[in-house]
């Protein structure tokens, strides 16, 4: 099977292009850095079949940052027949830098100019059959998120991937290509075992590519005659042009752009200034951006809250308590065993289902977030929180990774790979687990509909800023721990763009998937297990404190007196979610189920916790230990169990101080 | 014309990048994000937090300690401008550079 790569800059569309290509659903957002691993799919084309791999996003070979060192490595190890480099037709000359690059070693590419709808309505004139020629690169424009160009770009792709290249070679001036072509002859006569070509292993040379150079390390051959040369050369183009050899190719490389933009693209005389511009000016303004920012998630909590939980959430409990009835009867009138009712209606009506009532509101809340994300604003977000990042030691990009972590820990931990400073990513990585997921909203839903229904929207926006306070605060206390370099911010600003049904429909869809998933994997298996010893042993009142779930909890609980919920319950469930945070509430409802026929989580919690307790617990349910998937994707992301054990611990510290603090701090004021 | 760092410019002013003036990361970095000599960046925000300019159809945000780095040549005095457009709506000079 023939493997085609795709590779362009952050936001030039890839994955929508893949997405297009394969028919998946992978999450396409609007910012850059949305992709940071390797995906890979099949397409069917003609009775052949293909493997497309979408890369991460980036401007250069240089693989700064984790996201773009995967890229390079793909794009360097040549396991590919052709390579689709997706280029933004609104941004060519700084879309094209990469382009060059990919020329330069010879890799066989085809263009996909992607985005010719924005191009066309900002005036920017494309001739792209001018621009193929200027290269010597098939060109097929595309506009994928309308599926426009789509068979005509892959059609191209079969045509091309079976044929010589034509790829021009680019010039650097007439010194630099004399140095390069002696150069070139000497890797050759030095005949050493090389996957490169020799003209681009020159200029790698010549740019003193220390990847490049590390790889031929230990080949005598190479260090004797070819270094030796490299250096000599470097030496006489710096004495005669005053540059080192590198950015005198840089130059080039932009020379050489520019001379093509310039025959092929007619952009307006002066740029309109666009309604982005405009939005720009608002939502990003000194004063008013952090409180617009505050705003806008405010109103999201707020609506999460009506339309998701106190409409269509409570419609879907009266369904799940409905169902639950009839099934109970049902198993009375068929004489089943006792034993399989009382796992059916308490274990999986109790638990899993208590779980399951809170699709709705995921549905809504995450309906929100493709919104912001789609139109472009989680970018801005990101821009506005730099200044208070920055006065905590904290980069930019670091928010970046946590607005995803509300989403879930797992992706957001993920997401650091853009950062391209160790330290900075370290931080990252430490510091996303206290972003409240969407796993964590059953917990703080069942608390609030029992004991603050009236400001349902407040509390969960106070447990998110919360979230963010204390992550902010670990984050500066890291940064004072952590020695590194200093870090640079850069990013580019995407185009506000109106959100499609489909984009938010499929980022919704991810995330009502990915519970409902959850739901019936491990939530049930949880469930089902802690069911298992809330029963025995045999012959012990099932859900009381002797079964050996309730000996295990009653053990654990007198750590959380001090925090108000000293309960065998509320200790084995919060034990419960280390294994996925819905397993809270999943424990919760089974173990009181069974104990009050008929009653509802909410009120059964209403009798055991207070309002202080309560809110004790949703605190403690908020920072304290991160689920085995996020321990295990931190394990992955650092390479060290010890960082692993440490986020599991540390975060569980916190969250119990938080915890007692909230409860005797609303004590001595006299809160129960 | 005199040559400035890119963070002493004002919102609104326009300039030619003529180098870069930092480390070898941060320079081949710039270079290819597009902040290449001779490409024109026009100043969209500067005012605290990073500052925001618009590079070849594009918008990129960049922290002060990069900008700094930047060195740019002042194209359209933004006064001079500022007052024509003042004084009974005269249109900007054209002297944007042709591609
Ligand atoms: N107007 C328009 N928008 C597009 C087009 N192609 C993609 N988009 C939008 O551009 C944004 C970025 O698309 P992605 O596919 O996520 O880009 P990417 O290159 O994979 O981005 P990274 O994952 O960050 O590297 C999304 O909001 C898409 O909906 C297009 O042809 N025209």
């Amino acid at each position: 099977m023939q493997t085609i790569a795709l590779v362009g800059n952050p936001n030039s569309g890839k994955t929508t292009i893949f997405n297009a290509l394969t028919g998946t659903n992978q999450h396409v957002g609007n910012w850059p850095g949305v992709t940071v691993e390797k995906k890979e799919g099949i397409i069917k084309f003609q009775n052949r079949e293909y493997s497309v791999i979408d890369l991460p996003g980036t401007y250069g070979l240089g693989g700064y940052s984790e996201d773009e060192a995967i890229a390079r490595d793909f794009i360097l190890k040549g396991d590919h027949d052709i390579i689709i480099n997706v280029v933004d037709a609104t941004n060519l000359e700084r879309n094209l830098y990469l382009t060059t690059l990919l020329m330069e070693m010879g890799a066989k590419v085809i263009i996909a100019l992607n985005m010719v709808d924005d191009a066309e309505k900002r005036q920017i004139k494309v001739d792209y059959e001018r621009l193929s020629k200027e290269l010597g690169i098939p060109v097929v424009p595309t506009v994928a998120s309308k599926g426009r160009g789509i068979d005509q770009l892959m059609q191209k792709t079969a045509e091309t991937i079976g044929r010589k290249n034509h790829i021009r070679d680019i010039s650097y001036g007439k010194e630099i290509d004399e140095k390069v072509a002696f150069l070139k002859d000497i890797i050759e006569r030095h005949q050493i075992d090389r996957e490169y070509p020799s003209r681009w292993l020159a200029i790698k040379l010549l740019e003193n590519d220390e990847d490049v150079i590390g790889k031929y390390q230990d080949n005598a051959a190479f260090k004797e005659g070819v270094l030796a040369e490299v250096k000599k050369t470097t030496d006489e183009i710096l004495a005669t042009s005053g540059m080192e050899p590198e950015m005198v190719i840089l130059d080039k490389r932009y020379e050489f752009i520019n001379q093509v933009v310039s025959k092929a693209v007619v952009r307006p005389k002066e740029e309109i200034d666009t309604i982005s511009d405009k939005i720009d000016r608002v939502v990003t303004h000194k004063y008013f951006g952090i409180p617009i920012f505050a705003l806008i998630m405010f109103i999201i909590y707020q609506l999460t809250f009506t339309i998701g939980q106190d409409i269509l959430g409570e419609a879907l409990a009266g369904g799940i308590e409905k169902l639950g009835e009839l099934v109970a009867g049902w198993l009375e009138a068929v004489n089943s065993p006792e034993i399989l009712n009382l796992f059916i209606i308490d274990g999986l009506f109790g638990g899993v289902g208590a779980v399951l009532e809170f699709i709705p509101l995921i549905m809504v809340m995450y309906m929100m977030f493709g919104i912001l994300e789609d139109s472009g604003y989680m970018a801005r977000a990101a821009y506005i929180m730099d200044r208070s990042m920055r006065a905590l030691g904290l980069h930019g990009k670091t928010f970046i990774s946590m607005i995803i972590g509300t989403g879930c820990n797992v992706p957001g931990v993920m997401s650091t790979r853009t950062l391209e400073n160790k330290k900075d990513r370290m931080i990252a990585i430490l510091i996303n687990p206290f972003m409240s997921c969407g796993a964590r909203l059953p917990i703080y839903m069942v608390f609030i509909a029992a004991f603050f229904p009236k400001h349902g929207g407040l509390v969960l926006f106070s447990l998110y800023a919360i979230g963010i306070i204390v992550a902010l605060t670990m984050g500066k206390i890291f940064s004072k721990v952590f020695r590194g370099e200093e870090s640079f911010f850069i990013m580019e600003l995407p185009p506000y763009r109106m959100p499609t049904i489909k984009g938010i429909g499929l980022y919704m869809w991810e995330q009502v998937w990915s519970f409902v998933h959850r739901a019936g994997t491990v939530i049930f298996l949880v469930v089902s297990l802690l069911w298992i010893l809330s029963i025995l042993p045999y012959g012990v009142e099932p859900y009381s404190e002797d079964s050996i779930l309730g000996i295990i909890g009653s053990f654990i609980a007198p750590i959380f007196r001090p925090a108000g919920f000293g309960t065998w319950q509320a200790s084995v469930g919060l034990f419960a979610g280390i294994a996925a945070k819905e397993a809270v509430v999943g424990t919760l409802g089974m173990v009181y189920a069974g104990v009050e026929e008929g009653a509802r989580l909410i009120t059964s919690i209403q009798g055991v916790f207070t309002p202080l307790s309560a809110y004790a617990f949703l605190i403690m349910s908020l920072l304290y230990t991160p689920c085995a998937a996020t321990i295990a994707t931190i394990y992955k992301e650092t390479n060290s169990k010890r960082w692993a054990w440490f986020s599991a611990v540390y975060t569980f510290l916190i969250g119990w101080t938080g915890a007692v603090l909230v409860y005797q701090v609303g004590r001595l004021f006299g809160l129960a | 014309m005199e040559i400035r760092t890119l963070d002493s410019l004002a919102v609104g002013e326009k300039g030619i990048i003529t180098g870069i003036n930092g480390g070898r990361t941060a320079t081949i970095r710039l270079f290819e994000m597009g902040f290449n000599r001779g490409s024109e960046v026009c100043i969209v925000k500067n005012d605290i937090g990073p500052i925001i300019v618009s590079l070849a159809g594009s918008k990129i945000a960049l922290g002060w300690g990069l900008a700094r780095k930047i060195m740019v040549q002042l194209k359209e005095p933004s006064m001079q401008n500022a007052e024509a457009w003042d004084k009974g709506g005269m249109k900007y000079a054209d002297n944007s550079i042709s591609r």
